[in-house]
């Protein structure tokens, strides 16, 4: 009954699909079945709230791996096959689509959108953005929409928000930070980044609560904590994402709804998580925590391939980021605090190009840079001899979420 | 042989790092091919830098 492979990964976005070719360069000659929920064949997410979401792009051109190079690696890749239960001791993923048994396990499921909650939105009027399907359906709203509303002021939110613009929407951003976040870079491009959605013509209410979203003909309306209430045809919710953990509630494995793994991705013998689900191992003891970036999903299936050929660890990997918002190129390298001090090394904060250092007691943990990528490039030796040399408890502690 | 797809690149500046006698970035970041057809002692380093490419933007035939 069911199937057999040396290894099975669950999860075939980035950091499954990752895991699988690494396994193949390392020279794995065994068996591998890779798993994907979704019955695309594997896609790259970033592109989805970029160009995919502004129509520029389309879906064939996201593809990671398409199924005849999947082939070609013997890669055993389905489609469809999403699991839903883990028997550790005999060793079995149960999936939509029958059993698999496993020598090793590479848990990639990945995260959800973080829906806007029931009692606040009792019609699900919101819509949100992860998956390729999640983003055809956004682009068609838009596309007919003269007003969005964007719930969320992280990135993901301010991606839509500038998508939604550049298709001709009306647009409000509405969030409760009172800062406009870039990801790893958080609240520190706050002031450029409301600068460049107000030079676009989108509306910030950064203090704002949302108190509910309801039907008003065939709009929506947000009832704002201030008493004001926004109407669009488009309500999109961006409130970070859910680790997709629910499958493994009886495995035993969830240590407080986390996939705690050590710095080689294992949590116990021939058990694996990578990307979004996982929370890793971070250089300060005791902390654990879930990297939701590309290339961090990319190193880490990268990591565990190398782990499970040689057993032998990977040196581990800083945090790298990018975003794009109305044609300007954001990337950040390394780790940064609230605290940060930031020295601008090229070009003016007060422009569109420059590339930031920011130190900690004068220890550069990280690098940003708008525009200007080659100074960014050139810029990064400075963060990894930091990163490698100074063992500082500055440098270690800065990564933690203060 | 390797290709690049510069509409895909992002500038992240990974190819370079990884292998800089085969990549360079132009003035807006985006990746220049230097070397389309190495030789075999640079087959670990263009697998590296095609690996380790945030947008998956170089392709590697062998």
């Amino acid at each position: 009954m069911g199937s057999y492979a040396d290894v099975v990964i669950v999860g075939a976005a980035a950091a499954g699909c990752s895991t699988a070719e690494s396994l193949r360069h390392e020279g794995f000659t065994g068996t591998i079945a890779l798993l994907g929920e979704e019955p695309h064949a594997p896609y790259n997410r970033p592109p989805l709230s970029k160009q995919v979401l502004a129509g520029d792009w389309s879906a064939s051109q996201i593809e990671i791996l398409p199924p005849t190079e999947l082939a070609r690696l013997g890669i055993d890749w389905r489609g469809g096959t999403a699991a839903v239960a883990l028997d550790r001791a005999a060793r079995i993923v149960s999936t939509t689509n029958g059993d698999y048994s496993f020598g090793t396990l590479v848990i990639a499921t990945g995260s959800r959108a973080r829906p806007l909650d029931t009692q606040i939105d009792r019609e699900r009027l919101t819509l949100t953005l992860r998956s390729r399907d999640d983003a055809e359906r956004l682009h068609d709203a838009l596309s007919v929409a003269s007003t969005a509303v964007v719930l969320g002021s992280g990135v993901l939110g301010s991606e839509i928000a500038a998508a939604a613009r550049t298709m001709g929407c009306e647009v409000t951003l509405v969030g409760r930070s009172g800062s406009v976040t870039l990801g790893t870079a958080r609240e520190l491009l706050s002031r450029q980044l409301q600068r460049a959605h107000g030079s676009a013509g989108v509306a910030l209410r950064l203090t704002e609560g949302v108190e509910s979203v309801s039907r008003i003909r065939s709009r929506s309306s947000v009832a704002l904590a201030s008493g004001d209430s926004l109407t669009a045809d488009v309500v999109v919710a961006a409130l970070g994402s859910l680790p997709n953990t629910e499958w493994l509630q009886s495995s035993g494995l969830l240590v407080r709804d986390e996939l705690r793994c050590d710095s080689n991705g294992m949590m116990e013998m021939g058990v694996y998580a990578v990307g979004d689900v996982a929370a890793w191992q971070a250089s300060a003891p005791g902390v654990f925590r879930r990297n939701e970036h590309q290339l961090s999903a990319i190193q880490q299936g990268q990591a565990v391939a190398h782990h499970i050929v040689s057993g032998q660890s990977s040196p581990p990997a800083i945090p790298y980021f990018w975003s794009e918002l109305y044609g300007v190129r954001y990337q950040a390298y390394g780790v940064f605090a609230r605290e940060s001090v930031l020295t601008v090394v090229h070009g003016s904060l007060s422009t569109t190009d420059y590339v930031f250092v920011a130190s900690v007691a004068g220890v550069a943990t990280g690098v940003v840079a708008s525009n200007m990528s080659r100074e960014f490039r050139l810029s990064r030796p400075l963060i990894d001899q930091a990163h490698q040399s100074d063992s500082s408890p500055q440098a270690v502690t800065v990564g933690v979420h203060s | 042989m390797i290709s690049v797809n510069t509409d895909a690149c992002v500038g992240a500046g990974q190819c370079v790092l990884a292998a800089e006698s085969l990549f360079d970035q132009d003035d807006d970041g985006i990746v220049i091919l230097l070397d389309a057809q190495p030789d075999a002692g640079h087959a670990v380093a263009a697998r590296r830098a095609a690996a380790l490419c945030p947008a998956r933007a170089i392709s590697i035939v062998d």
